[in-house]
Parts: C-alpha cells; structure tokens; sequence
C-alpha cells in the first residue's frame, strides 16, 4: 500500500511538472514567470500583472480508473477559488490525465484526446456538477475564467507517457521556425528537471522566469555542434576535412565564440559593414576573414586550417548572434 | 628381525601375545574373531600406516610390541596415538612422529636408508588376506602403503632414478589434471551442441561497463563545466570592467548615455547564454550522477545475491563456455603427455634393469620357487616377467602361488643384500582356490629355505610346520 502511494505521488509529481511544460508554451508569448507548488500547483505570471492559475490532478490507471475524478474535481474547484482570492488570474485552470474528469456522459466526448474546453462550452449537464461543487464554497471561482483541459498521461512507457508533451514542444518550436535534431526531447528534458527537480524534497517551490526556461531553447538551437556544421559549407570544407577540424579544435573555436570581447568585435564590425540579403553572414566571412586571421590566437595553426577555422568562428559568432536575436523577439524576452 | 611380544592395552584391559622367533600360527576354528586384527596390530606397532578392522579401531588402544633386531638389538616400541612411537632401545626411548619419521624409524629395523627399500618393503614380508595375495609386483600392500617392484629392485641394486622419477610424478599430475580438463571439454562441447551459446554476458562485467562509461561521460561534462565557469568569469570580469570604467558616450542626438552593462549590445546575453548553458550542464551531471549511484547500488545488490539468483550449475556452466579451448586440443596434448611418460617409464625400466645383478638373483629365485609350485615346467619364464602388469592371465590358483613365488625371491634378496631375516606375516595363506597340495608346496618351501625367518601365519587352518607357537583366538581378539 504504502509502494502504490509513493508511485502515485512520483507520478503526481510527474504530471505536474509536464502540465505546467504545457501551459508555459501556451502562454509563452505574455510570460514573466512559472512557479509550481505557490498560491496553486502551477502559477504563470503574466507581463500585465494577471496569473494563469493552474490546479493539476492526475490519475494512475487514468483510462480505466474514475473513482475519485468527481472528488479531484470538487477539489480542484476548491484550490482554485482560493487561489484566485490570492492572486489577480487571467485564467483558471482544471488541468487532468482523466478522459472523463466528471464522471459524466454529457461531457466525455469532449475530453477524448488533448483537449482543452472553457466552461461555458461545457454540456449543462456538467456545468450543473461544477455548480453544485462551486454552491459550497463561500467565495467560488468565476467561471467565465475557467477551463478544464485534459492532457493524456499514462503507462510506464516514457514515450508514450509523455507524447503529448512532446508533440506540444513541438508546436511551439515549429511556431519559432527552428529545428535541430533531437530538440523537442533534449527541451523536454531539460525543462522537467527545472520544473520537477525538487520534487523529492519536501519545499518543492520552484519560480523560474521567462529568461530561465527560454535560454536554454536558444542554447540548444545555436548550440555549437550545430552551428558548427553550418558554418562548414561557409568553410568551404568537405565533410571529412570538416570532421578533421572539428575533432582537433572543437573546444577552441567554443571557447573563442562565447569570449565576448571577441564575439563584440565581430558583431560591431559586421554592423559597421552594413551588409543587407540573407547571405550577409557569409558575404562579411568571405570577404574579411583574412583581417581577423591573428585575432583568435592561432599563430600556432597553419595554413589552410587556420583560414578554415577562422572562417568557422566567424560565421558562428554572426550566426549565434543573429539567432540570438532571433528567438528573443519571437518570444518577446 | 624377530618379533616377541605384542601387547594390546585398553585402559585396564591388557592382552599379550607371545611370539617366537621360528614359527607362529594364528589360529581360530571360525572367522572373524580377530586374526588379522592382530596381525594389523603388529604392522601398526611398527610405526605403519595400518586402518583398523571391522571391530578394532587402532587409534583406541595402546599397542607395543618388543622385537629383536638382526644385530640381536631388543627394541620396545610403544604407540600410543598413530601420530608418534615411543622406541626404546639400549634403555633409552626416542620419539618417532609417524608418518613423517617413518622411514627413519625403519631404517633402524632395516640397516638402511634407501627410501626405494623402505618404502617398499612391507610389500615383501606381509601378505594382507584381501589384497596381499593378488599384489605381485605393483599396487596396495595395504592402507596407504604400496609396492612397486621397479623401485624395491632400484633400491637394493642402487640405482639412481631420482630424477626421471620426479619426472615422471610430474607428467602424472599433468595427465591428471588434463584428464580433468577433458572431461570440462567434453561437457563444452556437450553444451555447445545442445543449445550453442548460452554465454551470459557477466552482470557485474555489464554493469561495471556502464558504470566505467558514464563515469567517463560525467568526467566530460565536469570538464565542461570547467570552461564554462571559466569563460562566465572571464565575461563577468568584462562587464565589471566596463561597469568600474564608468564612461559616457555622446549619441549623434547630443544626449549623453553612461556606459552599463545593459547598454553594451550583446554582452548580457553573452552573460545568460554561459548561465543557461551551465544549468544544463548541471543537470546533465546530476543526471549522470543520479544514475552512477543507481548502478553502484544495483551492483551492491548483486554482489549480495549473485548465488541465490543465479544457481552454481548455472555459474559453471558460464564458466565452461568461457573455457578458451576445445576437447580436441586438450586431447592432443593428453596424448603427449601420455607418449612423454610412457618414455620415461621405458627409461626407468631400462635402467633398473640393464646389467643387473640383483635382477638376476632375483630372477633365478622366481624361477626356481615357480617351477617348485608347478607353475612353468621348465625354466621358460622371462626376466620381463618380474615387472609384468599382465595379470589377467592368471587365474586365482597360479596367481596366489606366483605372487607367492615373488615375495620369496624378494625377502631372499634383502637378506643377500641387507643381511636382515625379515618376518614372513602371512594372512589366509589357504585362500578360495588353493588346495591342499599347493598349500603343502608352498609350506614345504618356508620350511626349507625360510627356517631362519620369523614366520607369522593367520589362518583357520593348521599347517604341517615344526615347533609351531600357535595362538588360538576363541571368540575373540581382547577376551
């Protein structure tokens, strides 16, 4: 008994820190921060004061077990309205693993899958089970900003489990225009252990801001293996000779690009070149590489790797910083 | 060498048994009442090696005997417990710790050292009821005592075979190893058939792999984290840098901005990016740290269980498959141990053999005693005779009365050779398929060539011997 409990509230936990991945991309755009275990399980702070207000209920064998879904969502009703007496919510959200958070025929069909309903798109027959849960409490929730979203999350399978998740990080990066290999589920990861990471002990308040979580996304996509690779064609290098290159000098030209007393050189030079198109990057790296061939401390390379590497770091700092940029206005940071 | 008195003591129990110096009979009308206890008593107060019988254990009693030597020398020896002997001689007692002093305790009975003689000579003088009368010339004299006709003729000829013996110990202990070795091979290649591999990969292997491998991952990503930090700080000097400078710049709109970090384009972001970075690398090192601890707690757990989960079969079976070679190579190399010792057999044959005198002797003795008990007609027997292992061509009759024929020969060679009468202890010499006629050949030979020699013999029979000190055993041996 005690196993089951201790299973059942590691998955709790999971559940939880997986809804908020799901509410944080859905509000990404007016974000300031996300806290977990605050006012409410999930609490989005947004740009203009208002909070997204979350209360998360999951169920272990959620597709076949409905026993306790009225009593989560009495309860859920009950966290919430205390917590929108607490903080200014925007929204407030009843978010579950149950296809059938009410235990109610007249609504099921509406949970089938990931789905999100306001309340006032509710079946009356539900609504009247929230009524009723709502006539109890002394100071109820408004309605008008409630919503019952339901995300699938079950089996021990990870992939499976946590699809949902992952189809609605890719969403997000698919809004943002980039890709990387693998991205969605290094993202994932990374963004759980923030979110989950104290979920052993017992203060598992965890605030983190809209720089916090969207950093790492620019990380990974103008990370260095990967921009590396682009900057080979900008090179002029054959794979091999790239591979050569980057076997070798892998963590010089890292090191080289995040110095920003370097990186601002490049950056100010190629602004003071005013060069306009979509080639801009390459057309600076080709045509002033050599101005920069005793810049980055290659005196021991020789020559042609040293105009090779020299070429890689130029076009990487260019391209991290563009970006950069990039991401930061789509996201609004 | 003449044995007087043996004297069993149990507690206050004592029993004595005279001896004389010519001829003895054990006797009893029925068996099992304690003949060849008795015998065995003497052989074990001589300081051998001797296992009781049904009935008699000799580690309970306290047994002496006093015997007299060739030079006339009256020796007591008393032992107490089979691991030492008391011998007392000339009025002064010596201890003798058995098995180990043995041969120096019989080399005082003997007059000599040669470890060849001593060691075979109990096979020369006493023929035990079960196996004496089968053991010709190699095998079991009883207990742990043996008798080897090659080293026993070495030893009173001098020959020297030290060397080729120790070799050939050497290539004994190496075929028995690689006759075990064979049968793991045998069973490799039994297992192979049966179901080809069912090789395991070790779980303690396999875990230490993944344990070894992320710890090389965790030491990359410390290493990271590493430059990381040192590129952080060497930002974080710069923004301070440009901070304590405290500059100003003129815009071309004529207003003055003060220089601060978060004017400088890019260089926060060069600051969060670092950040950012670290904190992933922080969680991919807890991760990996996570999981190095799950797996050392998991090889702790497995240390703890491995036989309980996993049976010995099972274990050895693993083992075996993991055995590098095959049946036929062990074979091969079976057979050249076995070409190898079969050479240096040869050659401790030959040289026991080449131009010696004692075998001579030794072969006109066997000769003259196996034509005397009608077992060849004429003298046709072969000098290779004496170290045949063809005994199966013996039936119980002839091999009774050869093996007879032998031990004569060879008692009349230590006393050419050493001067020693030793005793002749004879149990059961009437055995299942010898008749009464060979039985009176075979006494009419002690009687005529013997009468010097001590003779002890256990037998329900009685025997057509002069002077005979017989010892009867009613029900009996402690009565």
């Amino acid at each position: 008994m005690a196993t089951r409990y201790a299973n059942s509230v590691l998955f709790g936990f999971d559940f939880q820190s997986n809804a908020a991945i799901v509410l944080m991309l859905d509000n990404m755009a007016d974000m300031e921060t996300i806290r977990i275990e605050g006012e409410e399980d999930i609490e989005i702070g947004l740009n203009d004061g208002t909070y997204v207000l979350a209360q998360a209920k999951s169920v272990v064998n959620s597709s076949t077990d409905f026993s306790n879904v009225r009593h989560n969502g009495k309860k859920a009703m009950e966290s919430l309205s205390d917590a929108s007496q607490k903080l200014k919510a925007k929204h407030l959200i009843y978010v579950t693993n149950s296809h059938d958070p009410f235990k109610d025929e007249a609504s099921k069909p509406m949970f089938y899958g990931k789905s999100r309903v306001k309340y006032s798109m509710l079946p009356e027959p539900t609504k009247q089970i929230i009524s009723g849960w709502l006539s109890e409490i002394e100071k109820p929730l408004n309605t008008d900003k409630l919503t019952v979203q339901v995300l699938p999350f079950e089996t021990d399978d990870e992939e499976q489990r946590y699809k949902v998740i992952i189809e609605a990080i890719s969403d997000f990066i698919g809004d943002l225009q980039i890709s990387t290999d693998g991205l969605r589920k290094r993202l994932h990861e990374v963004w759980q252990m923030m979110l989950d990471r104290n979920g052993s002990k017992s203060n598992r308040d965890i605030k983190l801001t809209k720089k916090d979580v969207v950093w790492p996304l620019i990380v990974f996509v103008t990370g260095h293996g990967q921009l590396n690779r682009e900057s080979q064609y900008c090179a002029d290098l054959d794979d091999g000779e790239f591979d050569e290159i980057q076997r070798k000098y892998d963590e010089l030209i890292e090191v080289t690009c995040e110095q920003f007393d370097i990186a601002v050189k490049v950056i100010t030079d190629f602004s003071e070149r005013n060069l306009k198109g979509r080639n801009a990057i390459e057309l600076f790296v080709n045509e002033y590489c050599d101005e920069y061939k005793t810049e980055f401390g290659l005196d021991a390379v020789e020559e042609p790797t040293k105009s090779s590497l020299t070429r890689i770091i130029l076009y990487t700092i260019l391209r991290k910083r563009h970006d950069i940029n990039k991401i930061k206005q789509s996201l609004n940071l | 060498m003449k044995i007087e008195s043996l004297t069993i003591r149990d507690g206050a129990l004592v029993k004595e048994f005279i001896f004389q110096a010519g001829n003895n009979l054990i006797h009893s009308r029925k068996n099992s009442v304690g003949k060849t206890t008795l015998l065995r008593a003497i052989l074990y107060s001589l300081g051998y090696n001797i296992p009781g019988t049904k009935h008699f254990s000799m580690d309970r009693y306290e047994i002496e005997s006093n015997i007299v030597a060739d030079d006339s020398q009256r020796i007591k020896l008393v032992r107490k417990t089979p691991s030492y002997l008391l011998l007392t001689a000339n009025e002064k007692t010596r201890t003798f710790c058995l098995p180990e002093q043995a041969d120096e305790l019989h080399a005082l009975f003997y007059k000599t050292g040669d470890i060849n003689i001593l060691d075979n000579i109990l096979g020369v003088f006493y023929l035990d009821q079960e196996k004496g009368w089968t053991l010709l010339n190699r095998g079991v004299v009883i207990g742990s005592n043996h008798f080897n006709v090659e080293d026993f003729i070495q030893g009173l000829s001098g020959r020297d075979c030290s060397e080729l013996k120790r070799k050939k110990v050497r290539l004994e202990q190496e075929l028995s190893k690689y006759g075990q070795i064979s049968n793991v091979t045998k069973y490799k290649e039994s297992l192979e058939q049966a179901g080809g591999s069912i090789l395991k990969e070790n779980p303690e292997d396999e875990l230490n792999a993944q344990i070894e491998l992320q710890q090389i991952e965790l030491s990359r990503v410390k290493s990271e984290l590493a430059r990381i930090d040192r590129t952080l700080q060497s930002n974080r000097h710069l923004k301070h840098f440009i901070e304590e400078m405290k500059l100003t710049i003129l815009t071309p709109s004529g207003e003055q901005v003060k220089v601060t970090a978060d004017n400088v384009v890019g260089l926060n972001d060069s600051i969060d990016y670092l950040i950012a970075k670290r904190k992933i690398k922080s969680i991919e090192c807890n991760k990996l740290l996570a999981s190095i601890e799950k797996l050392q707690e998991q090889k702790k757990e497995n240390e703890t269980t491995f036989f309980t989960v996993e049976s010995i079969a099972d274990a050895f079976d693993e083992m075996v498959q993991k055995f590098p070679y095959g049946y036929t190579k062990v074979e091969g190399i079976i057979d050249s141990l076995q070409k190898q010792l079969k050479e240096v057999r040869t050659q401790i044959t030959e040289r026991t053999k080449a131009n010696n005198i004692v075998l001579n002797s030794l072969y006109e003795n066997v000769t003259k005693y196996a034509q005397e008990l009608r077992l060849i007609d004429d003298g046709s027997l072969k000098l290779n005779y004496l170290f045949t292992s063809n005994l199966k061509v013996l039936s119980g009759a002839i091999l009774h009365k050869t093996v007879f024929a032998f031990r004569l020969a060879f008692i009349l060679e230590v006393k050419k050779i050493l001067g020693v009468d030793l005793p002749i202890i004879l149990d059961s010499p009437s055995g299942k398929e010898v008749d009464i006629e060979n039985v009176k050949m075979m006494i009419n030979i002690l009687k005529r060539d013997f009468s010097d020699h001590q003779l002890i013999i256990a037998s329900i029979f009685e025997y057509d011997l002069p002077e005979v000190n017989k010892i009867e055993i009613e029900n009996r041996l402690l009565e």
